[in-house]
């Protein structure tokens, strides 16, 4: 990254190699839609090279940098959409008919992504953070610029939400274990 | 164990997660005794069974095709217009230099348009077609003679 600070493409390109992925998918599980997460990748990338001399070594880290750039912006496009554009399957047309385990699996993601979706954006991006991303919870709480107690307390609400939320579907998991 | 410390367990298991292995270490000691509970093992199951939930769930792959690309193609854009690099600059620029270069912008058209407004130069335009207009006059006047 401090290569980058001083306009190097090469290191840049290197840290674009690196973190695009996890970033992107961070992205697609904020916003739900999969174009929109990858404008936000690439917007936050150009916002990286374009303020990377503010960036100070020592005082925050590089990850941390990058997600709250990351978020920032996916919380200023969610304003100006209002709503959500959460990529849910469609519903099969008739309900009698057998499902198969494909669609069944399918239809259970789009409940689970639903239930993430309604968390409300903090807690959200807690869980984000610290279950998909794997960031210690020091780390989740830079990102969010939030106490290590505050943090711990997004998470706690939002696993507490989200096994109410799909309760009859972990029921269904520890029946089946 | 009491009732508190299936609470304060089901609290850690909502903050750590179910993968008691990514827990802190001085955490993990203590939750063995509370782990033969079988509320407890209920508690770390119905957690474990949600966190398959969780990753079950997966991230579509790039619709958009080389985004390092596009990225570094943005960037050599921005890079090459100046206007663009000035525009990013105000808004994402240093904070103790945007106010001033921004009130400097209104005192650059005045310093121009003052200057585009030269009273002497107008002041020569104008004499220069009152004397074509009054040699026409005296043409016409010759004519007639």
């Amino acid at each position: 990254m401090t290569a980058v600070t001083t306009h190097d493409a090469s290191a840049f390109t290197r840290l674009i190699d690196r973190h695009l992925e996890p970033l992107r998918a961070f992205l697609y599980r904020t916003c739900g839609n999969a174009a929109d997460a990858e404008e936000l990748a690439q917007e936050t990338f150009l916002r990286l090279w374009r303020q990377a001399h503010r960036w100070q070594p020592g005082r925050v880290r590089f990850t941390t940098w990058l997600y709250r750039i990351g978020r920032n912006l996916a919380i200023d496009g969610f304003r100006k959409h209002r709503e959500q554009t959460t990529e849910v399957l469609p519903e099969p047309v008739d309900e009698g008919h057998a499902l198969d385990t494909a669609l069944e699996r399918s239809r259970l993601q789009a409940r689970v992504r639903r239930a993430i979706a309604q968390l409300p954006e903090r807690q959200r991006t807690a869980l984000l953070l610290c279950h998909y991303q794997g960031m210690s919870n020091v780390e989740a709480a830079a990102v969010l610029e939030v106490s290590i107690d505050a943090l711990e307390s997004l998470l706690s609400r939002a696993r507490r939400a989200l096994k109410l939320a799909l309760k009859a579907d972990i029921d269904y998991q520890m029946e089946g274990s | 164990m009491n009732q508190l410390d299936l609470n304060a367990f089901e609290r850690l298991v909502d903050i750590h997660g179910s993968d008691l292995d990514r827990w802190p270490a001085a955490l993990r000691e203590s939750v063995d005794e509370v782990l033969r509970t079988t509320d407890a093992q209920r508690l770390l199951r119905q957690s474990q069974a949600l966190d398959a939930l969780l990753n079950d769930v997966p991230v579509p792959a790039t619709a958009g095709r080389d985004m390092r690309g596009r990225i570094l193609g943005s960037v050599r854009v921005r890079e090459a217009g100046w206007v663009d690099g000035f525009l990013d600059w105000i808004a994402y620029g240093s904070w103790g230099l945007r106010p001033a270069a921004l009130a400097l912008v209104p005192l650059l058209i005045g310093l121009g348009l003052g200057l585009g407004m030269n009273p002497t130069s107008t002041d020569d335009s104008l004499a220069d077609e009152f004397t074509l207009l009054a040699f026409e006059h005296i043409e016409d006047y010759d004519d007639a003679q």
